[in-house]
């Protein structure tokens, strides 16, 4: 079958002009790329390459209240036991018990 | 990247290869689906499909034909299965040209509006071979590989779709 004759040209002039601009957009692209049937390997890398989102405010509260745990002293918010001992004029406060360990 | 390679690359699952095969035959397979359907929409769903069946049968790829035909032959199964209460030979309509002032139009329009309105009415297998055959430009062979059909099948729509097309020319007036 002859595709140079006038109507095999004719037919494929008419068809190239149908054609001519239908494309596919790179959104369908996409779409059809993420409708495979996704690998383990796959799975494991998309999650790999998740972008993870942190709201600042709640972060910069948290980052700071781990900091204040760990820097202050432990004992900073307890109430302290004062104990009071009078020695003739003069008194000997006495705020805490501190263990002292042997070497 | 060449056939094998691409092959190879999407039977690991590489997501490059997805995008390059999609990239490669997509147009191609989308504007093949539209002259024969003539609904951009259904055609975009048939090169979905056949994306998705592709993926996810790579691995029985055997390499009997080219990757090409391949993935034609698939896509001709999707157009197949979702087309096939269209599958009957629908009559071709006259198209109505104006006689009155034949003068202002251009006998090469005319000729190519009537030939454009008889393809449109052609039933789905012999323009489906059409197409391949001269849009797509596969060989006789090539054509009965994706269809999975004789040649001798092939030449004889190939045959009939021209005289159907050749009598719609007659009728317009178009001899020869």
């Amino acid at each position: 079958m002859d595709k140079r004759d006038l109507l095999g040209s004719e037919i494929k002039n008419i068809f190239d002009e149908d054609a001519n601009d239908i494309e596919l957009s790179a959104k369908f692209i996409e779409r059809v790329v993420r409708s495979r049937e996704k690998t383990w390997k796959n799975k494991l890398d998309d999650f790999l390459n998740k972008e993870i989102e942190i709201p600042l405010a709640p972060a910069i509260v948290g980052l700071a209240a781990l900091l204040a745990i760990s820097i202050l002293p432990k004992d900073i918010l307890k109430n302290q036991e004062i104990k009071v001992i009078n020695i003739g004029s003069s008194q000997v406060f006495i705020k805490d018990y501190k263990d002292v360990s042997k070497k | 990247m060449e056939e094998k390679e691409l092959i190879k690359e999407l039977k690991k699952g590489k997501e490059s290869a997805y995008y390059e095969i999609v990239n490669l035959y997509g147009n191609k397979l989308l504007r093949s689906c539209f002259l024969i359907i003539r609904d951009k929409n259904e055609a975009e769903d048939i090169v979905q499909e056949t994306f998705i069946r592709v993926f996810k049968y790579i691995k029985t790829f055997r390499g009997d034909s080219s990757l090409y035909t391949w993935v034609y032959r698939i896509s001709q199964n999707v157009a197949k299965d979702r087309f096939k209460n269209k599958m009957e030979i629908c009559p071709y309509e006259n198209e109505e040209v104006d006689y009155e002032n034949p003068e202002d139009i251009m006998i090469s329009n005319i000729y190519r509006e009537l030939l454009r309105s008889a393809l449109d009415s052609l039933s789905f297998i012999n323009k489906q071979v059409l197409v391949l055959f001269y849009f797509d430009g596969f060989s006789i062979k090539e054509i009965s590989e994706i269809l999975g059909e004789k040649d001798s099948t092939i030449k004889s729509r190939l045959f009939r779709g021209r005289l159907l097309l050749k009598e719609a020319l007659e009728k317009g007036g178009f001899h020869g």
